[in-house]
């Protein structure tokens, strides 16, 4: 709540989580696309 | 001079007022603690839990539950809709949990652990997506008035008003409990279903068996499944709540009773689900064409026949109080993730001076919606479909980084996911992030399950 606290800081991450973030990227790079194109099908 | 002016101006001056606010209401909360009194300390901590469960049996969502009473009846969908509200709680308990043992919100502790990518899109995914729910929460505002003959430009007016109203009193415990006073309108669904005159037996025997699968798997199914759990676990949860438990200045004593909050939340909104599907199967007995109803304006005529004026009249009232409630908690988790990711100000116990961009963003993002509602010929079915696809598709980051946050020892301490928990967890994440995945995909090919 007080905006000048100190942050926690980055995580450190280990190989599995970093794959599983690579994969979410790869995820939402699919997921954005999809979005937009459901709003311009249901459009026509 | 009220009581807590006079103790605002007996502590430090130097101290924000967020903070005095937020000290006050602890202080009332370790006295009721120090005096042994566990229904008073019950009361004062609940509220977060509640409005996040009531809040997501918003507009669309009774709708959904309506549309599956039409369709299917009670039969296989009241334990399922009952197993979702578990699921839901799993999910709630954990934002619970991150909120007191890190005293910051969701979209913030993404920032800070994650980084400024992930920060930036958890927050502009959540934005995005609140600013088109709010759309659809003002449709469910407009067709629940409209019943009453209420024009459009008044409904819609109103909610934006009666949204800056409950943030007017700029204090968070005031807006929590007027929020909590509008909630009980949901409870409105559940005069509605025993007008109905619902058969006990049926219900025992569906709870009982739990089936069969009303004729087989196919694709109305297969969406009813997504639809009612989509209509259960969102994004926006995981977010207010944190927030919101952040707000209130909860700590980690006060988790037990977050968890009751939670648990009372879950099981008021499961009742109200469960008594929306009950009163919309009379019309499956009566063989209503489901595609002839779009809007809750609509179910409330078709139930008039059957449950009387009095019962259409609760219903259309509950639809209202159900876009309503959810415009408010939605408006309030936008404002925060923005707060958060940009470190503004945010709280519901800001001054107008202090939180200009606090308030200014959950004002906007409502009259913005609002404002769409009253475009002639605005793609409102377009955006409700954005709005199913966008939450089902993002459900599985947030769930992932929800469950990421609660294993991170470093920020946890001892409140960290135990074995046992990341099973729970995992499951859910896996099974939700599958199904939502799924939903967004078939919403876009729907022709992929016509066979």
């Amino acid at each position: 709540m007080v905006e000048n606290r100190p942050q926690f800081g980055r995580r450190e991450l280990g190989l599995g989580t970093k794959l599983l973030l690579v994969s979410l990227r790869i995820y939402v790079l699919a997921a954005v696309p999809l979005v937009v194109y459901a709003f311009i099908r249901a459009m026509h | 001079m009220t009581t807590v002016d006079a103790a605002l101006l007996s502590m430090d001056a130097a101290l924000p007022r967020q903070d005095r606010l937020r000290a006050l209401d602890q202080y009332a909360v370790l006295l009721a603690r120090a005096s042994r009194r566990p229904l008073r300390l019950l009361t004062l901590l609940s509220g977060p839990g509640i409005l996040v469960m009531l809040g997501e049996n918003d507009g669309p969502s009774m709708l959904s539950y309506a549309t599956t009473g039409v369709t299917y009846g009670v039969g296989f969908f009241v334990p399922f809709i009952i197993l979702t509200f578990l699921i839901a709680f799993a999910v709630q308990e954990m934002t619970v949990r991150l909120g007191t043992a890190t005293r910051r919100g969701h979209a913030e502790l993404i920032f800070e652990r994650f980084g400024p990518f992930w920060g930036y899109f958890a927050m502009a995914d959540l934005v995005v997506g609140n600013l088109l729910t709010l759309v659809t929460e003002f449709v469910a505002i407009q067709a629940g008035a409209l019943y009453f003959g209420v024009p459009p430009w008044m409904s819609i007016g109103g909610g934006v008003l009666l949204v800056g109203a409950a943030l007017a009193s700029r204090r968070y415990f005031t807006w929590e409990r007027a929020l909590l006073a509008l909630a009980l309108g949901n409870l409105l669904f559940i005069p509605a279903a025993l007008l109905a005159h619902p058969s006990g037996a049926a219900l025992v025997h569906a709870l009982a068996t739990w089936g069969p699968i009303p004729g087989g798997i196919n694709a109305l199914f297969v969406t009813m499944i997504l639809a009612n759990i989509g209509a259960t676990v969102t994004p926006w949860m995981i977010f207010f709540q944190q927030s919101a438990v952040v707000d209130k200045g909860l700590t980690k004593d006060d988790l037990p009773q977050g968890r009751i909050d939670t648990a009372i939340g879950a099981c008021v909104a499961a009742i109200v689900a469960v008594a929306t599907v009950v009163v919309a199967s009379t019309l499956m007995h009566a063989h209503q064409n489901v595609s002839s109803l779009v809007s809750g304006a609509d179910f409330a005529t078709a139930l008039r026949s059957h449950i009387g004026n009095a019962g259409a009249t609760l219903f259309a009232l509950g639809i209202i109080e159900a876009g309503l409630l959810a415009a408010m908690t939605i408006s309030a988790s936008s404002a925060y993730a923005l707060g958060e990711t940009f470190r503004r100000h945010h709280s519901i116990n800001l001054s107008f001076s202090e939180g200009k961009i606090f308030y200014g963003a959950a004002l906007l993002s409502v009259t913005l919606a609002g404002a769409v509602v009253l475009i002639p010929h605005a793609p409102l079915l377009a955006m409700t479909i954005a709005v199913n696809v966008i939450a089902t598709l993002l459900m599985a980051p947030a769930l992932l980084f929800l469950l990421l946050l609660v294993n991170d020892r470093e920020i946890m301490g001892d409140l960290a996911n135990g074995f046992k928990a990341n099973i729970v967890g995992g499951s859910i994440v896996a099974s939700i992030s599958l199904v939502g995945a799924f939903y967004g995909v078939i919403t876009v090919f729907p022709h992929l399950l016509r066979h």
